[in-house]
């Protein structure tokens, strides 16, 4: 990303109040042109209000938002070059496939014809030629998502907003739907922008996400940096399966951290620079996947490990998750693959050896 | 097998249906009684439908009624389907509060007030401003207007809050302003409870008996003040025709209705 | 949240437009229903006289001619003083309450049997309720009379089946009055109790007699916790348009049938004493306020809590 290329959406200190309550707190963000950007948070974190600003739909409380270099913070919803695909797709009941397409551009005041045409071209993109003369309670959930999603795009928006687009869907038909969302979105080159509950469909979906919390972003980056590096207990905890462990500094240079971690096996040492003197509490999270479990002692004096008693297990077939007692009594979470299908499995009580690679620890500052 | 309770439940469902149609029912029977009195089957007759149709008086009140009933119903719908909207949409503005009590308060008020009230009210605006000059049929309309769109208001009221938002939303998004949302979205979807409204204004205005006593004038005596005029010397044969032909209006009006929407509901 | 009558374009015609759409239901309510209310209030405080209008105007015009405001409380005082009123305030509201508990008592079994009943027949059962709503009233009531006269119909039957020997006075009765009242008003007990049965959920029962209650304990337990609600409804919708009722006294009560309705009803054209009837009417708008007040916070909780079910 270029830092010095103006962006394509400016939001800058957005709030909206409902009463004294902030459901959107100050919040500042830059969106580039042709970017399929997420906005990832629980219910009630401010994702959807935020959205709704920026379709129009709610006027903010204070603060700007720009799009293409043009202030939209007081543009009503049907004057912005912004559509939004709503999470019941919000499909006119009493119209056909057709009508509900068209009407965006028969509020354009465009003729018969071209109409027609372009509503054959979209109905093609979303593979429904054969739907338009359908009422919606004729299609089914998918069949509905697409023609939501064709008259939202039908008017050749700058930004295509979409409020939990998978949402409907069941969980084989949301795989399919997701690669499919994003062909269309690189075959338009149109910004989007999805709000979501779902960290998955987040992960797999976007160029960039922006992790929601009570009103305000606690971490915006590429799904694997937000995954890898998390920036507090929060987005770690959020984003997948996470350990997390108390540690304190025991000393600090230019190159290497050391800390005491009890519930590791004692003393860690990271090659990680610490700037802020004063911290002494810290957070080390290490992900379920980057430990190995084995029920021999590892024979390398390098490895960190430590010893535990399984206590219970899932298996999902592609792998494994082991719920982990360790001496000192707390739980470890560790995934296996299952790679061969001979191998001997660990069971319930088997005493085993957790071993990872240092590198692979996420200091978080509390 | 039934169980006891289920017994117990089926029989209360047959005193019920029986207490509510019986006396119907007999209403519609005796109008085709040759004798004058309830309790002697005199044998068949069309007679009292000929005295009815005969009857001047009732076929003039009826056809007040009536235009009073239409012109309510259609003025009750558009004004009911505004402050419905209001009630349903606009979650504040200026004098909210009153408003809403206005709108909640004729439902609930005793016919003998709205109609004291409204009688009082033309009273003092002929002393005030001559009008109205006389009262009669514009006054009835009046009162009914009040009262029935306090009706429409709730049933669209309550449709609306059915509806998702979201649903006008998606027509604003895609350029529509909100005036043209109303017509190309609103409207067109709650148009069946605007239809349900109007036939509710229609059957409340052509009911009231109270309201209108108190605010008609000379010469404009509607169907229910004339059937109460008459009944309450006691029962009368030509009421019992004209009650079958309004009991068969309704019946087949509603069983219509009823198929319809049946049938919607299957599509 | 916004709404869609929120204005966003502050165009001049979508403003004029909102205004319009506000304005006109408004201004018909303020003029036609608020107006003549405090009109009722003002004639409430006037004396009577023989004039036309036959009361005392409210702003009097002295000797220095100036205005000023004439009031007096004397027809609050009279309906206390003179029993009659306040006994009759009194049997309105037992007449009410009465109608209203025979109609829950005959109405919970009959919509808990609605709810129940296999959905073709509910569909075409519920229609038959509905039915009579859009019958006229006044029909509906004076189709009573036939069955309730000394020869009439019911009378005859009985004799007929040997109960009785001598006709019953019915008619003309406070029996043929509630008998009147319940069945013009058990439609809206059943609508409102049917509305609240038909959402039970069926499992909450298959749970408690799972739990080991026995049928009358699932229906103690939680049938008719949970049916609280549809029974207050339905229970408010019939016990406030009683106590001002006017067609059933009128037509199947007795001369000594005293309901409030019935009384302003008469004040109003046969003594043609505006003030009094106006107080009358005052007095039984506070009698019903509570209840109204009440039933309005509960359906509004209600709604509330709906629509907030509809955002999650």
């Amino acid at each position: 990303m270029n830092e010095e290329q103006k962006s394509y959406i400016e939001i800058r200190g957005i709030s909206k109040y409902f009463g004294n309550f902030a459901a959107v707190d100050k919040v500042d963000l830059d969106i580039n042109k042709g970017e399929l950007f997420s906005i990832l948070g629980a219910s009630g974190s401010g994702k959807t209000t935020l959205l709704r600003m920026l379709a129009g739909l709610e006027t903010p409380s204070e603060g700007t938002i720009k799009i293409d270099g043009i202030d939209m913070t007081q543009v009503p919803p049907y004057k912005r070059p912004v559509n939004i695909m709503f999470q019941n797709y919000a499909l006119f009941p009493h119209m056909s496939v057709f009508d509900n397409i068209a009407y965006g551009l028969k509020k354009e005041g465009l003729s018969k014809d071209i109409i027609e045409d372009k509503v054959a071209n979209i109905l093609s993109l979303v593979k429904l030629e054969e739907y338009g003369k359908r009422k919606p309670n004729q299609l089914s959930g998918g069949q509905s998502q697409r023609v939501a999603l064709a008259r939202s795009l039908i008017k050749e928006p700058k930004v295509l907003l979409l409020d939990e687009p998978m949402a409907a869907l069941d969980k084989k038909l949301r795989q399919s739907t997701q690669f499919e969302l994003v062909d269309i979105q690189f075959q338009l080159g149109v910004t989007f922008i999805i709000v979501t509950h779902d960290q998955e469909e987040a992960m797999t979906l976007s160029d960039r996400i922006a992790i929601m919390e009570q009103g305000k972003f606690v971490q915006i980056g590429e799904p694997n940096s937000i995954y890898e590096n998390p920036n507090s207990n929060f987005v770690a905890d959020f984003i997948g399966n996470i350990n997390l462990f108390n540690a304190k500094i025991t000393s600090t240079n230019d190159d290497n951290a050391s800390f005491y971690c009890e519930a590791l096996g004692g003393e860690i040492v990271i090659k990680k620079s610490i700037q802020d003197q004063n911290v002494k509490d810290v957070t080390l999270a290490l992900r379920p996947e980057k430990m190995i479990i084995q029920k021999e002692s590892p024979s390398d004096e390098d490895t960190n490990f430590i010893s535990g008693v399984v206590e219970d297990f899932g298996y999902f077939g592609n792998l494994s998750i082991y719920r982990v007692r360790t001496n000192n009594g707390d739980i470890i979470q560790v995934s296996k693959q299952n790679r061969m299908r001979t191998e001997q499995p660990i069971k319930w009580e088997d005493e085993v050896y957790l071993s990872w690679d240092n590198e692979n620890l996420i200091i978080l500052e509390k | 097998m039934l169980n006891k309770r289920s017994k117990f439940i089926f029989s209360m469902l047959c005193f019920g249906f029986a207490f509510l149609y019986i006396p119907i029912a007999l209403v519609v029977i005796y109008s085709f009684n040759d004798s004058k009195l309830v309790t002697i089957w005199g044998g068949w007759t069309l007679k009292w439908y000929v005295e009815l149709f005969n009857n001047e008086n009732i076929l003039n009140a009826a056809l007040l009624s009536f235009r009073i009933a239409a012109i309510t119903a259609t003025f009750a719908t558009i004004f009911g389907t505004m402050a419905g909207l209001i009630l349903a949409r606009l979650k504040q503005f200026r004098g909210r509060m009153l408003f809403t009590g206005m709108i909640a308060s004729p439902l609930v008020m005793p016919e003998v007030i709205t109609g004291l009230s409204l009688l009082l009210l033309f009273v003092s605006l002929q002393d005030l401003i001559g009008w109205p000059s006389q009262r009669g049929m514009n006054t009835i309309t009046i009162a009914h207007i009040t009262f029935s769109m306090a009706y429409v208001a709730v049933i669209i009221q309550s449709r609306l809050t059915e509806i998702n938002e979201s649903l006008e939303e998606a027509a604003m998004d895609l350029g529509a302003k909100p005036a043209r949302v109303i017509w190309d979205i609103t409207l067109p979807i709650i148009f069946p409870a605007m239809i349900s409204g109007w036939l509710l204004s229609f059957t409340l205005s052509l009911d009231d008996l109270v309201i209108s006593s108190f605010v008609s004038g000379p010469g404009s005596t509607t169907l229910p003040m004339l059937i109460f005029s008459k009944v309450r010397l006691g029962v009368a044969p030509d009421i019992n025709a004209l009650a079958t032909i309004l009991i068969a209006i309704v019946t087949i009006g509603v069983c219509i209705a009823a198929a319809i929407i049946n049938k919607k509901n299957k599509n | 949240m916004s709404g869609l009558l929120i204005n966003l374009d502050n165009s001049f015609r979508e403003r004029l437009w909102k205004n319009l759409v506000i304005a006109i239901p408004y201004l018909w309510l303020l003029l036609f229903f608020l107006t003549p209310f405090l009109i009722v209030l003002k004639i409430s405080l006037a004396d009577p006289i023989i004039a036309q209008p036959p009361f005392t105007p409210f702003f009097q015009e002295t000797v220095d001619g100036s205005f000023s405001i004439y009031a007096t409380f004397d027809n609050f005082l009279y309906l206390f003083q003179d029993s009659l009123y306040f006994v009759t305030y009194l049997s309105s509201v037992k007449l009410a309450f009465i109608s209203t508990f025979f109609a829950l008592i005959i109405g919970y079994p009959i919509a808990y049997g609605i709810a129940r009943s296999p959905q073709p027949t509910r569909n075409i059962l519920l229609l038959m309720i509905v039915i009579p709503f859009w019958i006229s009233f006044l029909l509906r009531v004076y189709a009573w009379m036939g069955i309730l006269k000394t020869k009439g119909l019911l009378n005859g039957f009985l004799l007929w089946i040997g109960i009785i020997d001598q006709p019953l006075d019915l008619l003309y009765t406070d029996t043929a009055v509630y008998i009147g009242m319940i069945y013009s008003y058990l439609p809206f007990m059943i609508l409102p109790l049917y509305a609240n049965l038909e959402k039970l959920d069926i499992r909450l029962l298959e749970a408690a007699s799972d739990l080991g209650a026995k049928r009358w304990q699932v229906f103690k337990d939680v049938t008719l916790p949970l049916s609280l609600p549809g029974i207050i409804a339905g229970s408010l919708l019939v016990f406030i348009p009683s106590i001002g009722e006017y067609v059933i006294p009128a037509l199947l009560g007795g001369a000594d049938t005293l309901m409030i309705g019935r009384v302003l009803f008469d004040e109003f054209f046969l003594n043609r004493d505006w003030p009094v009837a106006s107080a009358v009417a005052i007095v039984l708008v506070l009698l019903l306020v509570l209840p109204i007040v009440y039933f309005q916070k509960r359906q509004s909780q209600e709604s509330m809590q709906n629509s907030s079910q509809a955002v999650t």
